[in-house]
């Protein structure tokens, strides 16, 4: 039977990031209650684009050495990113030194700061801190930043989250937010912290991985369908500023049938 | 600042406390409740943030003025006051939130200050000027016109709090608190319009006369719509929202001359004087709103009356849909009306959805369990009796919606002592159970008709839920059917008995219920499928595979129609006039007669073989039924989908063999189980469990995509085929009348979606032409010769044509030809969806230059 509305918390939209993706929005729709999306019961974000351009930041990339679990991760991914950038072709060809970019796990509160502040800088109305809190002290693995060597400074950031998802009980991991600063953008930055977060939800059991985007945000969703994610459902009029969203997801396991939310639903 | 001593709540400044136990802690510790989610989280609003404090008054707003609600305005002020209001209605309607389009207007909020007593004193400056405008163009006309939108709003706002559409997702339904008038009466209200409209004719006609100059005519023109379209919006909308439909149809003259006023307004507005402050766009600083707002974009005028007139239009086609005639025209409307584009408001949809069932009535006329049974009728039609003394039974059974297990059992047993004779107690027995049937079939028949009403991204999501409604419901009816079965086969052995013919072929078992089902099941599962496409949910290295699924959907469809309408024909229909024959007999006899026709448009099929010896051996003239118009127009749309689908794949198939097209998903990170087999699984898993059809094996798929070994432009020939086929299919169809189509509700969206069919089919066959002429399908027809020299003779030139069973036969260990090496580039492929959003144009874009 078609559903009530009910208000439900919603997610908060962010920007495009790479190529001046679309801006900002706000808090999506509510999920009525036989919603089968119970991922808009919970709020969302939507991630930031990045840039999917190639550029010579392969020879600055380096990895963490900080902490014990973010250095794992930003191992096995240095390996991806230099096979990528071995079929990409450079987008730019900037001689211009480029600072080096260390990618870090979150590790305390005394990144906050640097966090919120890139991702309010993208925002049109900024989280409240205990948005940010939510998922940091709940997930701390699953957040890293991207730091620019030189100056100290956090200029991209990913946050993410895994949970049992509805009634499948299947492990769905969750890209919350995103953002590069605008002046680091077509350097992979973004599509390497997509990466470690992934890396790092499926070794902690996720079997599949979504995330919501502007349906305008062409760049972004072309970064994560060539990481594998499809558009799996759309959203009407996802965010306050009436824009449609997608919901990307990436299977990491396969799914059984008798699990499945739907059939369980009906 | 917050002043303590007004507070509503006790207030007790805890700071200190907080600050002293946060001592203890270390950076980074956190309190948390275990119950604090992300919910609260985001609900969160940190005070005096001016990004989060949207009451926060900032400098540059701080200091502006109040507008004085009793400044007189002019006729041209009104006019554009009366359509920016309107204006901030339409993006409500759209959308957004009231505190952001039409709470922005003074004259709404404070309407009830504005008074014949209180003059607007020095502020305006106004009364000093001889020419200044008469109080009534504030009192008498803007007051009564503002009231009659904010009433309007107000059923507007009624209707959308049933839930019928999705919160703030179609709609925001938050007054934020704030009066739409309802309690003023509608007697008032009309009134108000009334002493306008008298006061315009009697002093305000000389006043705009003497004032506006050469504007003079179309000012008053202006103002007079304004007037007339308020009383006119109001009470169509009052009598649409009417309860059971009672008023619908008193609405239609309304909403016609609404449609007039709409035309008016356009012509007028660009009159209107713009007034400084009458829309304060910070007002939701007052509101209380639980999210900050966000920037949004006002609808513009045109943008405000066309969707206006959208709206009229819609109200009047459901308005038009209500007295239907037939089951299959009101599933077609629905059909229809759900899949318009631009897709109607959310307002339309809600009401589409109300008026569709109410207290068991569909369209606020007829029973729902009569639609179904004719929904059944008209699709396998069944033997007539099946459907006899259904009122009665549906009575003794409890009544219509309150059948259970146990009143079934009980009359049951009591069918023995009511039967006259065991035949009659045999059809009891069945008759009982399609009582108890139709009832559990009216949820999934009136959910699938609701999805119509929704928006599009929700109809696929819940028709997931609404196949499986249909799965259930099929395993219901084959327990069902197979009661029938034996029933029929006990009437069939008695009647024979009577007659002692023995060697009168046995017809094929009917399954009645379950085939009309199944029917349903399957068209909602074409429904789901394509609607991805028009989403755009699938990307281009996925459409092969989705095409072939529909494919494999459609062509299970039109078996299974095929199969129903052997069965109407193979129905011996019984010679005797001895019962008086009843009205329904009649008009089944001119619709078989009028299908007979379209059949005969359609295509010659051979009648099945006992039917073409009319002559039994005893000499009577034995005759066959004839299928419903309805099957035929099922038969003939689902072929023409099957053949449109199968052009695409065949195009899809054409160009993954020239290499232009991979099937493999991208997968630069290789993170995700991305092969294309679990895709495969993926998006097509809510019909793996179903008991039919079968589902496609992902190997099959690969198969189909081998196309029988074929070349690229082999394959590109039978395409070609299909979309001629197609064509011409669908030009047949444009011949038929909106009663033959039945599509009396509907007639000029069904038109419309026809051609757009059709444009579809021509368009790829100018596509293939371009497709023909690549590199690449030359070097592949090349390679397929040379591979053909060498075999000598082996094969012939013309094949036969690609036909399902060879399609679903090739297998991958067929005669595979071997794909060369191209020397040619790889081209991009276009995908074009401008025609239809549910069969692309597939073309190449150019080479790129070497």
């Amino acid at each position: 039977m078609p559903p009530k509305s009910k208000l439900k918390p919603k997610t908060k939209s962010k920007t495009g990031g790479g190529g001046g993706g679309p801006t900002p929005s706000g808090p999506a729709a509510t999920a009525p209650p036989d919603s089968t999306t119970p991922e808009s019961s919970h709020g969302s974000s939507t991630p930031t684009s990045t840039t999917t351009a190639s550029s010579t930041a392969t020879t600055t990339t380096s990895t963490s050495t900080t902490t014990g679990g973010a250095k794992t991760e930003s191992s096995s991914i240095s390996i991806s990113i230099s096979n990528n950038n071995t079929t990409t072709t450079p987008a730019t060809t900037s001689n211009a030194p480029l600072p080096p970019i260390d990618y870090v796990g979150y590790e305390s509160e005394h990144q906050l700061q640097g966090m919120m502040s890139l991702i309010e800088n993208d925002l049109s109305e900024p989280y409240s801190i205990y948005t940010y809190r939510y998922f940091l002290h709940q997930w701390p693995k699953l957040s890293f930043l991207a730091m620019d060597r030189e100056k100290g400074t956090c200029i991209g950031v990913i946050v993410c989250r895994l949970e049992p998802h509805g009634h499948s009980a299947r492990n769905r991991g969750y890209i919350a937010m995103l953002a590069v600063s605008k002046e680091y953008r077509k350097r992979k930055i973004g599509s390497t912290l997509v990466l470690m977060a992934i890396e790092a939800m499926k070794s902690a059991g996720a079997d599949e991985i979504v995330l919501e985007t502007e349906y305008t945000n062409l760049s972004a969703i072309a970064l994560y369908q060539q990481m594998g994610f499809i558009k799996d459902k759309r959203l009407y009029r996802y965010y306050l500023n009436g824009v449609d969203a997608f919901r990307l997801k990436l299977l990491c396991k396969p799914e059984l049938l008798a699990l499945d939310p739907a059939l369980v639903q009906a | 600042m917050l002043n303590l001593g007004t507070s509503v709540y006790p207030f007790e400044d805890v700071t200190d406390l907080v600050d002293a136990a946060a001592k203890d802690m270390e950076v980074g510790e956190l309190v948390q409740v275990p119950s604090f989610s992300l919910f609260d989280a985001m609900c969160a609003i940190v005070i005096m943030d001016p990004k989060m404090d949207t009451g926060m008054i900032m400098d540059d707003t701080a200091t502006g003025p109040v507008y004085n609600i009793n400044r007189r305005v002019s006729p041209t002020e009104f006019i554009w006051i009366f359509d920016n209001i309107l204006i901030g209605q339409m993006t409500w309607l759209s959308g957004h939130a009231l505190s952001q389009t039409l709470f922005t207007s003074c004259h709404i909020l404070r309407l009830l200050e504005i008074n014949q007593e209180d003059d607007d004193g020095e502020s305006s400056g106004l009364h000093q000027d001889p020419t200044q405008p008469p109080r009534d163009f504030l009192v008498a006309v803007l007051k009564s016109c503002v009231l009659a939108i904010a009433k309007s709003c107000a059923l507007i706002w009624s209707e959308m709090r049933k839930g019928q559409v999705y919160e703030e997702e179609d709609f925001m339904t938050n007054k934020f608190g704030v009066s739409m008038f309802e309690d003023i009466p509608t007697a008032s209200l009309v009134a108000m319009l009334d002493q306008a409209e008298y006061w315009m004719e009697s002093e305000g006609q000389q006043w705009i006369k003497y004032h506006c100059g050469s504007d003079a005519g179309e000012v008053l023109k202006g103002v007079m719509e304004r007037i007339d379209y308020c009383r006119s919006s109001y009470m169509a909308l009052f009598q649409v929202i009417a309860p059971k439909c009672s008023q619908y149809s008193q609405a239609g003259p309304q909403l016609e001359a609404m449609q007039t006023h709409i035309s008016g307004l356009k012509a007028t507005h660009a009159l209107g004087t713009k007034v400084e402050g009458a829309f304060d766009h910070t007002i939701h600083r007052q509101l209380v709103a639980n999210t900050p707002p966000r920037a949004i974009a006002l609808l513009t005028f045109d943008e405000t009356i066309e969707q206006l007139a959208q709206m009229c239009t819609d109200l009047m086609s459901i308005g038009k849909a209500l007295p239907f005639t037939s089951s299959a025209n009101l599933v077609n409307f629905f059909i229809l009306f759900g899949s318009q584009k631009p897709a109607p408001g959310a307002f339309p949809r809600s009401i589409l959805q109300t008026v569709l069932y109410e207290e068991r009535i569909i369209m606020g006329s007829r029973k729902v369990d009569d639609v179904v049974r004719e929904s059944i009728q008209e699709t396998v039609s069944p033997v007539t009796w099946i459907f006899d003394n259904f009122d009665t039974l549906q009575t003794r059974l409890g009544g219509a919606g309150n059948t259970t297990p146990a009143s079934e059992s009980h009359v049951l047993a009591t069918i023995p002592e009511l039967a006259e004779d065991s035949i009659s107690a045999y059809k009891m027995r069945i008759q009982t159970g399609v009582v108890m049937f139709v009832e559990k079939a009216t949820k999934p028949f009136v959910d699938t008709l609701h999805i119509m009403g929704q928006n599009t991204s929700r109809q696929r999501r819940n028709l997931r839920k609404i196949v499986q409604l249909w799965e259930t419901l099929q395993e219901q009816a084959e327990v069902f059917d197979a009661d029938v079965h034996a029933v029929l086969e006990e009437l069939r052995v008695q009647h024979r008995g009577d007659t002692e013919e023995e060697d009168q072929e046995q017809p094929a078992a009917p399954f009645y219920f379950v085939s009309w089902v199944y029917h349903m099941k399957l068209w909602v599962m074409e429904w789901l499928l394509l609607l991805g496409s028009e989403l755009e949910l699938y990307s281009p290295f996925e459409y092969s595979m989705v095409y072939a699924y529909v494919d494999s959907v459609l062509g299970a469809h039109a078996q299974h129609l095929q199969r129903i309408r052997s069965i109407i024909e193979s129905e011996v229909l019984e010679p005797e006039p001895v019962d008086p024959p009843l009205a329904k007999e009649t008009s089944e006899e001119s619709s078989a007669k009028e299908a007979s026709e379209l059949k005969k448009k359609k295509k010659k099929k051979k009648k099945p073989s006992n039917a073409s010896s009319a002559v039994s051996t005893t000499e009577k003239v034995i005759e066959y039924a004839k299928p419903t118009r309805t099957i035929l127009m099922w038969q003939f749309l689902t072929s023409v989908k099957m053949q449109l689908t199968r052009g695409v794949f065949l195009v899809l198939a054409s160009l993954t063999k020239a290499g232009h097209l991979t099937t493999t998903p991208p997968h630069i990170a290789s993170h995700g189980m991305n092969n294309l087999e679990m895709l495969f699984a993926h998006r097509f898993k809510a019909f793996r469990l179903l008991s039919s059809p079968e589902a496609l094996p992902f190997d099959n798929f690969l198969s189909r995509l081998e196309c029988d070994g074929l070349d690229s432009l082999a394959i590109l020939n039978y395409a070609t085929d299909y979309f001629s086929e197609a064509q011409r299919a669908l030009e047949q169809l444009l011949l038929l009348s909106a009663a033959e189509a039945q599509v009396l509700l509907c007639e000029d969206a069904w038109r419309k979606d026809i051609m757009n069919m059709i444009k579809v089919c021509i368009a790829s066959k100018i596509g293939i032409v371009g497709l023909q002429k690549d590199a690449r399908m030359l070097e592949f027809r090349k390679s397929t010769l040379e591979a053909q020299k060498r075999k000598l003779g082996t094969s012939s030139g013309g094949g036969p044509k690609l036909t399902t069973a060879q399609i679903k036969a090739s297998s991958s260990t067929s005669k595979t030809t071997s794909v060369p090496v191209f020397k040619a580039p790889v081209r991009k492929v276009v995908f074009e969806w401008k025609y239809h959003a549910w069969w692309p144009v597939i073309t190449l874009a150019p080479p790129p230059s070497s």
